[in-house]
């Protein structure tokens, strides 16, 4: 999946750019990995929500595999995009673990059973099975980012966005993130300004600033730079 | 003691119990709720002996069924402030004697302002049971199968999440509160105001984010509704049964 940003600008109330002129390139593997760095305010999570059709652009174009954004079907792009909120409370909103694995599919027109089994299946991969007739607001914040996961991977999509998965997670949690992650079936783009954690899975990484690109290339080489770490927030 | 506010979740707890009731299909047990609601707010207003018993039913039903009466019970009295507000004035205005059947006569407005609560603790009591006793779900699926307008049932489940934002986000400013007026047991009547003002930004805010996880999850304004489990012939007897015997427990009391 390529996901292309040209000339893209969409602006905060108050006319603030938080995304400036931004043009890139992401290019993913089936199960490939970016990072997308930049400190609190570079843009990251706008970036996302652009991709998503979930910010209106002011100026500029998205395209997803050469489709510009506005010719796909909202329903056809969410179905093939899914995303990780930043707070695991805005995400999961259903009353019991099950109900929120199975909000997506029961809206994507396939029967009961083949809903069911993709539930069972992702509630499996994810390792929250014995989890499935808890309640929602009985969860450890860990549990809540594996149930978020789940829920999009009940979906199968080809792409999956996360805005600061580590946020508000303990050491351990983000060790269960990365290996829940890691077999996760889908592309990813991972925002974060936790730069161990991206290194730890992404190879690649493209690094914002006052909402444009400010570098992109290897994560490993990128994140040796001290210098310009610091110009840009991350050190 | 009314339960602080960390604790009013409107999310049920009926994950954590598989009791009769929870086990119950939607469809009739939401007949019988409208049933015994109907039938409550029928009672004249000096009818105190007949709503005293009706208001037993649904704390009786929980401690039956296992579910925490006591709890169910703290959690009507949130409903007691308001209907303290209307039905006070009723004890100076409405000065006519009721006769008592263990002798002796009351003033009209005490026996009218206790029956206001006792049909209050009834018809709280029973809609709470079955929120606590019934996925929200089940409930659209029922609402769905009597043929109710989907976008009324939408706005339903719209609001039942907007509800639980509130309730989470109203517990985090009460603690916030509170951990900075440690000398403080109530929050004073000048603070309400910026406070609901905050609570309703803030609300507002969190709602857009949860909207926006659902849009991305494929919702919108036509999407299926969920089906709910339809009543097996048991469960079709005992709900006919259990109507009959309210009618009758309304028409002889």
């Amino acid at each position: 999946m390529k996901v292309s940003f040209r000339q893209a600008t969409v602006e905060r109330t108050g006319h603030i750019p938080a995304l400036n002129q931004l043009t890139c390139d992401l290019e993913f593997g089936a199960k490939g990995a970016i990072a997308l760095l930049g400190a609190n305010g570079a843009g990251k999570s706008t970036f996302l929500n652009a991709i998503l059709g979930l910010c209106p652009l002011k100026s500029g174009e998205i395209e997803i595999d050469g489709t510009r954004l506005q010719e796909i079907r909202t329903h056809e792009l969410r179905r093939r995009i899914g995303m990780i909120f930043q707070n695991a409370d805005d995400q999961l909103f259903s009353q019991t673990v099950y109900e929120d694995v199975a909000f997506g599919p029961t809206h994507l027109q396939i029967s009961d059973e083949e809903v069911a089994e993709r539930v069972h299946h992702a509630m499996d991969v994810m390792g929250i099975t014995a989890l499935a007739k808890r309640d929602i607001i009985r969860l450890s914040g860990g549990e809540k980012r594996r149930v978020s996961l789940a829920g999009i991977l009940a979906m199968q999509p080809d792409l999956l966005l996360l805005d600061e998965p580590t946020a508000m997670l303990d050491p351990r949690g983000c060790r269960e993130l990365s290996e829940c992650l890691n077999k996760f079936p889908a592309a990813k783009l991972i925002a974060t300004h936790d730069l161990v954690f991206a290194e730890k899975l992404c190879p690649q990484c493209v690094i914002l600033k006052d909402g444009s690109v400010f570098a992109e290339g290897k994560t490993e080489e990128l994140l040796k730079d001290e210098a310009m770490l610091m110009e840009c927030g991350l050190a | 003691m009314i339960d602080p506010i960390s604790t009013l979740s409107i999310h049920s707890h009926a994950e954590s119990k598989s009791s009769v009731l929870n086990e119950f299909a939607p469809l009739p047990k939401m007949l019988l709720t409208v049933l015994f609601l109907f039938l409550t707010v029928s009672f004249q207003r000096y009818d105190w002996t007949g709503t005293l018993i009706f208001a037993g039913i649904p704390f009786g039903l929980a401690w039956i069924t296992g579910h925490d009466a006591g709890r169910l019970f703290r959690r009507t009295l949130i409903a007691l402030p308001f209907i303290l507000c209307a039905g006070i004035a009723n004890c100076f205005f409405d000065r006519s004697a009721v006769a008592m059947p263990f002798g002796g006569t009351m003033p009209g407005g005490f026996v009218s302002l206790f029956v206001l609560i006792f049909k209050t603790l009834a018809t709280a009591g029973c809609v709470l049971l079955l929120s606590a006793s019934t996925p929200m779900n089940d409930l659209s699926g029922a609402m769905a199968s009597l043929h109710i307008p989907c976008v009324l049932i939408l706005q339903i489940q719209l609001m039942f999440r907007y509800l639980g934002l509130v309730m989470t986000e109203a517990a985090s400013m009460k603690t916030a509160y509170f951990l900075r007026n440690p000398e403080c047991r109530h929050i004073p009547v000048q603070d309400w105001g910026h406070l609901t003002g905050h609570l309703f930004l803030r609300t507002v805010e969190r709602s857009e984010a949860v909207y926006r996880a659902m849009q991305c999850r494929l919702f919108h304004a036509g999407t299926p509704l969920p089906r709910s489990r339809a009543a097996s012939g048991p469960e079709r007897m005992m709900a006919v049964s259990t109507g009959i015997l309210l009618i009758f427990l309304r028409c002889f009391l």
